[in-house]
């Protein structure tokens, strides 16, 4: 059989797993076009997101101001663009934080027992701060910037990685092929790394769309609240924010941004479902 | 059971206790420079930031700050507040009741629509309540928690007038007046709780649907509504109950948003002020509570899923 | 097998235990401990096939893993070819475990599910940097040789496991155990999980290349019927002990432990006619943690007297029908 054989009966049975769960490419299309737009923000955005135009202020949506403008005369449809921008980055470092860290730190409590009871101790009690008040304090006195708000959010998210990948290790680890790979002389190295983190791959891709959702929902949170990032810089929760008082007169003000907020949240919250519903059994009951 | 008791509390509590403390402890220290004129501001002078710096304790070794600073906790002395003129413990206890005030509303609320959601749900499962209930669920847990607040108090405050677009009026004043302003904010977060409840609750439900017992009270004649009642939904009730330590920590960081919308002065007020004025024991004092708080209600969870289900105690 | 190669024996186990604690209560406290191996000894000589059974739960697995070294013996000692396996560091071991494999008994769950059979069969030639076939062969060359060896179609080493049967599964999980050419291998009930008409075809394979590659075996079966074709000499343990170990054809034919005898007229015998004067066991396997005192099969035994309840037997050489064979029971039969 040749490579392109084998490589087309493979997608094959993705896609057909695909069709059993179809949340799963509707939520990846949806945060595709999201991505594409954020990236592609500087080129298509109107208007300088940033620039103010006291004379425009609180213009309502017409051809010139697609989202309309805001009280400074800000054009609301670039801030949402370039807020995406935020959005999605701070996401994408939380997620490679807490995920990243969150996995390796399960797959060596779960494999290796005796570290197990320390690291699990540690990260119960790190779960008894609701996450967003632990980015808030870890933000509170770290200073604001992106960089904190990033760390603050994955910090908050890491226990829950350790607690759900050590929890899947753990019932990898008494698969027999893994003793079978010990059998014939694997280190913990490669039983770890080339046996026991592939199969518990899927579980990681459901953690990244959930700890990615949640990164988006903290992150607007903490600039809701005027602790996230530097208010001057445009996102998705900041603009909520500045709009919140005249959200009944200028609707427009709002409506995007929070928008933007849920189909971010949805489509990856979609995803990981629709992952969650593909994995393997054995795995499935971890969440 | 009081081995069981005994058992939570020597391996889990009294470590994630110890955690906590030290977490809480460390916070300050995570501070880029003197936390002491950080504080202050660049406009402090030298003798204010010294005095701070003596009042926080910062002169002596970490060990010796951490025993003096765990001692003083111990002792429920939480400190002085930077910005506030009054001591952290009366702080916390004045927007504490607050705080729970609208915890527990919101949990009821959400456990009423949660849980009867989800049963709703599992019982047609793949049929269009079902996918109803799914779709508001997935909807719930998608939106952020501000947002769906700013509306309602737009749609019920602003446009329909129904209730009370937020507010500070005591319990010891005016409870029904109290009450009334309590519910719009118990119910924000309760919608966003209720998704999750009626998530666990739908699968739950579900994989207890296809058990043998369950066919088997069927078999035996059971009426239908006995058979859900009594015989699912009391299997289905070990992973609901243990999702409410879960819930508890979606209720106090959802409270923390809700509370600065409807402008109720509980711990979220109190937190939010901290972290803009870095108000470090105020800031090591509300985490330190909320995260007690969280390992009692978790403690809680557990002895009451021991209750229900024997197996557990022998784990 | 042929007298002169018998002499040394390429393992050998000397009073092999092997506990598990039993935890309980608010810090874990050892409250007794499961004894899945008690002070078994045993010789497996070069080029043999040493068959041992036993009921699931009489530690006959237990102790082909801590054989080979896969679970550490809480004592005893064990030697292969001479070299105490027990003080070995761990990455000597690793090396050891060239010359000793194991099968396993779940075709289904020893096969690594992200992998191909390609990648399975070849991986320890990677983990040891060794393509321990003929001189300029590559790793490829070694796995299509490996897999012809065992019966399958070469050109599937693409294929993922669960395009597979069970019986294929056993034998790509054999072309594994014998990719390093190991001198030693346990197979730990290769055949229980697999269709009774497959089960021999695995079993002629295994013979197969035994003669071909010069493999020693300790052969872990459910039953006599299944050890009876392939087996030299037959181990039979009952509750972590080994109860008697005698030449097949003296086992078959003449038992001396009445578990033995219990074990053989359990065998299904294709003969109508043919009256039996069965030993059927009665009661349940008493628990591991806590087994009877003296004589661990007393409670079921046929045969037991007082004395079986004060004195443990001993595994003991008997001289009987000529060859020497080895007993634990007070009132053999004969």
């Amino acid at each position: 059989m040749t490579t392109a054989e084998i490589s087309w009966e493979q997608s094959n049975g993705l896609l057909r797993r695909f069709r059993h769960h179809p949340t799963v490419p509707i939520g990846l299309s949806i945060l595709l076009t999201i991505l594409m737009l954020s990236v592609i923000a500087p080129l298509i955005a109107p208007h300088d997101p940033q620039m103010l135009n006291v004379s425009q202020s609180r213009r309502s949506p017409d051809r010139e101001y697609y989202f309309g403008t805001d009280e400074y005369g800000r054009d609301v449809f670039s801030r949402v663009l370039y807020g995406g921008r935020i959005s999605l980055r701070v996401g994408a470092g939380v997620t490679l934080l807490a995920v990243g860290l969150g996995t390796l730190i399960g797959l060596i409590t779960g494999y290796f027992r005796r570290l197990d009871p320390v690291v699990m101790r540690i990260s119960d009690g790190l779960m008894a701060f609701p996450s967003i008040l632990l980015a808030l304090a870890l933000r509170g006195v770290m200073g604001p910037g992106l960089g904190t708000v990033i760390v603050a959010l994955g910090v908050a998210y890491l226990p829950r990685v350790i607690r759900i990948m050590r929890g899947s290790v753990i019932v990898v680890r008494e698969l027999e092929f893994v003793e079978a790979a010990a059998a014939i002389g694997s280190g913990a190295g490669r039983v770890l790394f080339k046996h026991i983190l592939p199969n518990v791959m899927g579980l990681v891709l459901v953690q990244i769309s959930f700890i990615f959702s949640g990164a988006v929902l903290g992150e607007a949170a903490l600039d809701f609240l005027g602790v996230g990032i530097p208010p001057e810089i445009p996102s998705w929760g900041g603009i909520v924010s500045d709009g919140r008082t005249l959200m009944f007169q200028n609707p427009w003000l709002t409506i995007f941004a929070g928008l933007a907020i849920m189909l971010t949240v949805l489509a990856l919250n979609l995803t990981g479902d629709g992952l969650r519903d593909m994995l393997d059994p054995r795995l499935r009951k971890l969440k | 059971m009081f081995s069981y008791i005994l058992r939570r509390l020597l391996v889990d509590v009294i470590p994630a206790i110890a955690v906590v403390a030290v977490v809480a402890f460390t916070l300050i220290h995570l501070t880029p420079g003197d936390p002491a004129s950080v504080a202050l501001g660049e406009e402090a002078r030298p003798e204010q930031v010294a005095a701070l710096r003596a009042q926080l304790g910062l002169n002596d070794s970490l060990p010796v700050q951490f025993g003096h600073w765990a001692s003083r906790i111990a002792h429920l002395d939480l400190g002085q507040s930077i910005f506030r003129h009054d001591s952290v413990f009366e702080g916390i206890t004045s927007s504490l009741p607050w705080t729970l005030e609208l915890t527990l509303l919101a949990l009821t609320f959400g456990v009423v629509f949660g849980v009867s959601a989800g049963i709703a749900a599992a019982l047609s499962k793949g049929g269009l309540l079902d996918k109803i209930v799914m779709g508001i669920a997935m909807l719930g847990i998608s939106m952020p928690s501000f947002y769906l607040a700013l509306l309602m108090s737009f749609a019920i405050g602003v446009k329909l007038g129904w209730l009370p677009t937020g507010g500070s009026i005591p319990f010891a004043e005016d409870p029904l007046g109290n009450l009334r302003s309590m519910i719009m904010p118990a119910l924000v977060l309760s919608l966003i709780e209720g998704a999750f409840i009626s998530r666990v609750t739908r699968s739950s439900m579900l994989d207890i649907k296809g058990l043998d017992f369950v066919r088997t009270a069927r078999a035996k004649g059971a009426a239908e509504n006995r058979v859900v009642l009594v015989h699912m939904l009391r299997n289905a009730m070990v992973p609901i109950v243990s999702s409410v330590a879960v819930v508890a920590s979606l209720l106090m960081g959802g409270a923390i948003i809700v509370e600065t919308i409807f402008g109720i002065p509980g711990m979220g007020q109190l937190v939010i002020h901290a972290v803009q004025n870095r108000d470090y024991p105020v800031l090591q004092g509300v985490v330190l509570t909320v995260a007690g708080i969280y390992i009692m209600i978790n403690l809680a969870a557990d002895v009451l899923c021991a209750m229900v289900d024997h197996r557990i105690r022998f784990n | 097998m042929n007298e002169s190669i018998v002499q040394t024996p390429l393992l050998e186990a000397r009073n092999v235990k092997k506990y598990f604690p039993i935890k309980r209560g608010v810090f874990s406290r050892t409250v007794g401990y499961v004894r899945a191996v008690v002070d078994v000894s045993l010789e497996i000589r070069r080029g043999e096939t040493l068959g041992l059974v036993g009921e699931s739960g009489c530690g006959k697995s237990t102790l082909g893993r801590v054989l080979l070294m896969l679970q550490h013996p809480t004592a005893g000692q064990v030697r292969f070819e001479g070299r105490d396996l027990l003080g070995l560091r761990k990455r000597e071991l690793r090396a050891m475990r060239r010359e000793m494999q194991i099968i396993f008994q779940d075709p289904f769950g020893s096969l690594d599910p992200r992998f191909t059979i390609g990648d399975i069969v070849g991986e320890p030639l990677i983990v040891h940097r060794a393509v321990s076939g003929r001189a300029g062969q590559t790793m490829d060359e070694r796995v299509v040789e490996l897999l012809e060896l065992v019966g399958l179609d070469p050109a599937r080493r693409y294929r993922y496991p669960h395009e597979f049967s069970g019986g294929q599964r056993q034998r790509v999980s054999i072309a594994r155990s014998i990719a390093l050419n190991p001198k030693f291998i346990v197979a730990d009930e290769p055949v229980s999980a697999l269709d009774v008409s497959v089960q021999s075809q695995v079993i002629n394979l295994l013979s197969d290349l035994q003669a071909r590659l010069g493999l020693t075996y300790l052969f872990i079966a459910h039953g006599l019927n299944v050890v009876r074709h392939i087996s030299d000499r037959v181990g039979v343990m009952y509750l972590g002990k080994l109860v008697e170990v005698a030449s097949t054809d003296a086992l078959f034919s003449a038992p001396l432990h009445p578990y033995t005898a219990a074990l053989l007229s359990a065998i299904p015998v294709p003969d109508p006619h043919r009256r039996r004067n069965g030993i059927t066991l009665k009661g349940d396997v008493p628990s591991p943690s806590n087994p009877p005192s003296g004589c661990r099969f007393r409670t079921r035994c046929l045969f037991a007297q007082p004395r079986c309840a004060d004195e443990e037997p001993l595994l003991k050489t008997i001289a009987s029908g000529g060859s020497g064979r080895e007993v634990a029971c007070h009132f053999p039969l004969s």
